[in-house]
């Protein structure tokens, strides 16, 4: 499948009203349970994703630089990377992702190791004991392969989502973005290693601030990877001082053998004198 | 301390703290080998037993923070991902490990050879030793790099966690061979033997006081690179330090860990500088051996705990 058909959902904060429609559709379609949630100061509810919970939407209160405050209302879900750490670590291969860039997960190959729970900068992915297996938002694949638009997007009545192909999904993100002087998170261009994603949000604050991870936390794991090869300050100091360590150790060695040689010759010396 | 939010537990920190020691005994035992030759035979034996014990409690704890175990042939379908590499290095270990057991009977048992004919090569066991070393080697990294390799835990994200765990790894393991040697120390009443057990403890003290130094080195500089790194990994740095995991950390892990184990390999080094080797105090050994052991522990579980929390 060419680029051109990858999935694009366009996600823009400015127009949530933090209904939680999406919260309810999401939970009915994909047959999620209800749990137990307790309240908190910030009104999100329930406060965070979980095997339960596929997608939600996190409230922040901000001041707005004139005194006041600002409601933002943040949806959260998979964001189905590009190159999603998620499957690149699991080492059953019970993750991939479609060539429409949906990330989905095989069930019953899932060992249950959690890397991927780990993983994920978005903390999207949950261990589900009834499944056996981590579970997460499947961007409704069952609808949309029957033409349909993910549950969520579908529920949402102040038109917050958009859902297309990628390349136009950003387009109208940059767009948006300029219009409203704000930030698009995730447009970034597919290539090997980019930490761009399908879902792609507009927002009039850095999404850094609203709890999305920073660039570095975004990058993935091959490159991850690569950067564990020894380069900075504090590794040139501990390997410095080790081989430091270890030199002293064998020069002290050589010291004292050569010492017990001397010592052995000089007896054998007198030895032999007395002789 | 919400341990209740950890993905990996306390189950984990002990699977990376069994392959650390497990690696790291069969490190010591090669390099001993190298150096020595059979000249102390205690720690090769002990080497032997203990990383082979040890891989077996990494698999199994590792196999036991999962409802389905079933599943751990599909384990080994992903090259790119440190577990399955992980996997493989433990799948090999072991083996190896039992194999490398057979040439190293315990005294009481001097029959068992009569079933292993080729324990008398020591040739076959040189090898044997090559292949421990390089998989030791992968094993003890792996059990660093399996952190690293997640971008998503800045904490996590540095080679000095790998030579953090790496230290700490030869040093559990060392000092594990250091107290079942210790362990020996009363039972030997013969004075030859007595004298060469006393002098194995004496060259284990001294090397694991090196590598408790080193241990402090690493963990000094891992920790400094993380407060002034990235904000995430200076708050996960701040939890262990002044946060909620303080005190676990400072007495766990730096006064039961490195301090008390320090200070009793200092004086029993300094009671063996007369190299006289008569006499040994193992009762001191074993508790600085208890006291290093518990300290990789605590240090592995709060690194992994301070770099999810934050």
């Amino acid at each position: 499948m060419s680029m051109a058909k990858e999935r694009g959902w366009l996600i823009d904060i400015t127009k949530c009203i933090g209904c939680r429609s999406c919260q309810v559709a999401c939970k009915r379609w994909n047959e999620r349970p209800s749990e137990k949630t307790e309240f908190s100061a910030d009104w999100t509810n329930p406060p965070k994703l979980s095997s339960k919970t596929w997608t939600m939407v996190a409230f922040h209160l901000d001041p707005d630089g004139k005194g006041g405050n600002k409601w933002r209302f943040v949806k959260r879900q998979c964001m189905h990377c590009l190159n999603p750490p998620c499957e690149s670590v699991c080492p059953a291969k019970a993750i991939y992702t479609r060539p429409d860039g949906v990330n989905l997960t095989h069930y019953d190959r899932c060992f249950g190791c959690h890397y991927c729970v780990i993983s994920c900068p978005y903390g999207v992915r949950h261990y589900d004991l009834d499944a056996k297996s981590t579970v997460k938002c499947t961007m409704c694949f069952d609808r949309i392969d029957n033409g349909k638009l993910p549950a969520c997007v579908q529920a949402c009545p102040a038109l917050v989502m958009e859902f297309g192909t990628r390349e136009e999904i950003v387009q109208k993100a940059r767009a948006r973005a300029k219009a409203i002087r704000g930030y698009v998170f995730g447009d970034e261009d597919p290539r090997p290693e980019s930490i761009g994603t399908h879902v792609i949000y507009v927002s009039d604050v850095p999404l850094e601030k609203l709890g999305f991870p920073t660039t570095e936390q975004r990058i993935p794991t091959g490159q991850a990877f690569r950067s564990l090869l020894p380069s900075r300050l504090t590794e040139a100091v501990f390997g410095g001082t080790v081989a430091a360590v270890v030199c002293f150790i064998l020069w002290r060695r050589a010291r004292l053998e050569k010492a017990k040689m001397e010592a052995v010759a000089r007896e054998s010396e007198k030895a032999g004198g007395s002789e | 301390m919400a341990a209740e939010n950890l993905t990996w537990g306390w189950l984990i920190a002990s699977a990376l703290f069994f392959g650390g020691m497990g690696g790291g005994a069969f490190i010591t035992a090669a390099v001993a080998s190298y150096l020595t030759g059979d000249r102390f035979k205690e720690i090769l034996k002990f080497g032997a037993y203990i990383g082979t014990v040890s891989a077996l409690l990494c698999v199994l704890s590792f196999a036991s923070d999962t409802p389905t175990p079933e599943r751990s042939p599909f384990l080994y379908s992903n090259p790119n991902s440190m577990i399955t590499f992980g996997t493989t290095v433990l799948t090999t270990i072991i083996p190896l490990g039992i194999f490398y057991v057979t040439f190293l009977p315990p005294d009481s048992l001097p029959w068992l050879r009569l079933f292993f004919p080729w324990s008398r090569s020591n040739k076959a066991r040189n090898i044997v030793e090559i292949l421990l070393f390089l998989a030791g080697v992968s094993l003890i990294s792996y059990t660093g790099i399996v952190l690293g390799a997640v971008a998503a835990k800045p904490f996590w994200s540095t080679p000095m966690l790998t030579a953090l765990f790496f230290a700490s790894g030869t040093s559990t393991a060392v000092m594990a061979i250091g107290f079942f040697a210790a362990f020996l120390y009363p039972q030997v009443t013969l004075e030859s033997s007595k004298k060469m057990l006393v002098e194995t403890l004496h060259r284990i003290d001294v090397a694991d006081g090196y590598l408790v130094l080193i241990e402090i080195l690493a963990i000094t500089l891992y920790l400094l690179e993380m407060i002034y790194g990235p904000p995430v990994a200076a708050n996960s740095a701040a939890l262990l330090i002044s946060g909620p995991l303080r005190f676990l950390f400072w007495g766990g892990f730096v006064f039961i860990g490195l301090a008390i184990p320090l200070l009793l390999l200092i004086l029993l080094a300094w009671r063996g500088r007369a190299r006289t080797f008569i006499r040994f105090y193992p009762g001191l050994m074993m508790v600085a051996s208890v006291c290093v052991l518990a300290g990789g522990f605590i240090m592995r579980y709060l690194v992994l705990a301070a770099g999810q929390l934050a």
